[in-house]
């Protein structure tokens, strides 16, 4: 059931242009900022001696840079796509379709998700091309490449859950990308500013709310379980609420 | 044995009563008319039966069994169109029917056949590969109806499936209802009462959210009897009142051959505002 409905949102997905033109801006803005990345890191380091030269450079002057402005790409991304999910279907009343049939909320919320997700990967895999071209200049250890696309991927899962959220909320596709996209901003920026503020206890609080902080420690390969715990929960609270926004038709029933 | 009953469904939005505690029955292998103007509730009544809407009380049961609303065996039961047709318009007739086999867990060695059934008996197996988005409203409609009907379900509910379709759509689609009605039991709800005096057995009235009447079109009634008359004479109405009259013989009005169900919808609205 899940794996049919699956199926049919990304053939909806691939049957749209939009989806083609999503994909080559990716492709373009990410291979300009890759190959920014990559030449200034190497202007930079052929001026160092050579003892002044750290492996280590080359993560965070190119691979952290690079995961985080895609992850800032993916702030625009995800609303592009996941607000089509359940606000289309309210608007065009293909939802009934579902309702009628004996397809669990549950079932319907899952393929939602997987489906939404799956085609963000899609897009993101675009990016996999330059740590396969690293490989030709002589890069050996792929550590900090898998742990920021390990990070990349858990937040583009997070943002999905709470865009799929936003667009089972409204029927109208633009409110439901804005929101999404605002959504998204909130649990990227809640961290933001806290040195205004001496209330340890709040600081704390909003930086362990904040997607950037757990993002941040996991691309530089710290992985804990705390952050796993946090990405789970974030997941499953969206995943969770949708579900419960397509059970609030029931509310009452007998 | 009846297919569905509605017992005591009331429906409420805020402090508005939507239906006011209305009961009726269908008939196995009927076409059942679910008449009324627009706004008495009849669209109300048929998603509270899909489940489609919560029901605020009252209960309704499949074949003498209350439905339950909170699991989804219920849905296996019926098939229905309220409304608008519900399509996917990116995908063709053949691959969306397709999908719905696998909504309602067809298995795969059957999925082929419940599509060809479908389309068979909802008399478009040459637009199968065709883009939904590209037929008619016509055409629209009976993709609708034969992605609901596509689990062979007992019952099949159609919301004013004529509305808004040419002439030829609407013969077409009468000529559907009645192929659907050897195998399935019909509700169908419409303002159209022509259409529903050539397709329904027997009828319900709604009107301002309660129940007003029933009538079955098939039986006879002694109460009231239409006379044919074969006026070669070429007497006006008034004579023929005359004569009637001097007969001894009381009737309410004189009419062409056949039920009119026109004057009794009219004539039972009317009653219930005098009431």
């Amino acid at each position: 059931m899940i794996a049919s409905i699956v199926k049919k949102e990304l053939k909806s997905y691939l049957r749209s242009p939009m989806s083609f033109i999503l994909m080559g801006l990716f492709a373009i803005c990410t291979g300009w900022i890759f190959f920014n990345f990559l030449i200034t890191y190497v202007e930079n380091t052929q001026r160092l001696p050579l003892n002044m030269r750290k492996p280590l450079d080359f993560y965070s002057g190119v691979i952290f840079k690079f995961v985080a402005n895609v992850n800032l790409i993916y702030l625009f991304i995800i609303p592009l796509i996941s607000m089509k999910s359940f606000a289309q279907e309210w608007s065009s009343k293909t939802i009934e379709i579902y309702f009628k049939a004996p397809v669990s909320d549950f079932s319907l919320v899952m393929a939602k998700y997987l489906s939404t997700v799956i085609f963000a990967l899609m897009i993101f895999s675009v990016s996999l091309l330059y740590p396969i071209l690293l490989t030709f200049i002589g890069l050996e250890d792929f550590t900090f490449v898998y742990t920021s696309y390990i990070s990349m991927i858990l937040n583009i899962m997070a943002y999905c859950s709470l865009g799929i959220f936003v667009s089972s909320l409204t029927s109208n596709t633009i409110t439901a990308g804005v929101m999404s996209f605002v959504g998204i901003l909130f649990f990227w920026m809640i961290s933001f500013g806290l040195n205004i503020s001496s209330d340890y206890f709040l600081i704390e609080n909003l930086k362990f709310l904040s997607l950037t902080t757990h993002f941040e420690r996991m691309i530089r390969g710290i992985f804990s379980f705390s952050d796993l715990s946090y990405y789970a929960s974030f997941i499953f609270l969206f995943l969770f609420l949708t579900k419960k926004k397509l059970e609030s038709r029931k509310w009452g029933i007998k | 044995m009846y297919a569905l009953e509605v017992e005591s469904l009331t429906q409420k939005y805020s402090d508005k009563v939507i239906l006011d505690n209305i009961s009726f029955k269908v008939k196995e292998n009927t076409v059942h008319g679910f008449l009324g103007p627009n706004g008495a509730g009849k669209t109300t009544t048929l998603k509270s039966i899909c489940g489609i809407i919560p029901i605020f009380s009252g209960r309704v049961k499949f074949f003498e069994e209350t439905v339950d609303y909170q699991t989804s065996q219920y849905k296996m039961d019926f098939g229905a169109l309220i409304e608008e047709p519900t399509l996917y318009e990116d995908m063709k007739v053949y691959e969306f029917l397709k999908f719905t086999c696998k909504l309602y867990k067809i298995p795969k060695s059957e999925i082929n056949k419940s599509i060809e059934d479908a389309l068979e008996k909802i008399l478009i197996q040459d637009i199968s590969h065709r883009l939904i988005k590209n037929l008619s409203k016509g055409y629209k409609q009976r993709v609708a109806i034969a992605a609901s009907i596509i689990h062979n379900p007992k019952i099949i509910i159609l919301d004013e499936p004529t509305v808004g379709l040419d002439v030829s759509a609407i013969s077409q689609m009468r000529e559907v209802i009645l192929k659907l009605k050897k195998s399935h039991t019909v509700l169908i709800s419409s303002h159209i009462l022509h259409e529903m005096e050539l397709l329904c057995d027997e009828v319900t009235l709604i009107d301002k959210s309660k129940i007003i009447a029933s009538k079955n079109l098939t039986q006879a009634d002694n109460t009231q009897i239409n006379l044919t008359l074969d006026n070669k004479k070429g007497l006006s109405i008034d004579e023929i009142k005359l004569k009637l009259n001097e007969a001894g013989l009381d009737f309410e009005s004189i009419n062409h051959a056949g039920f009119n169900l026109e004057q009794f919808f009219f004539t039972s609205i009317r009653r219930k505002d005098d009431s």
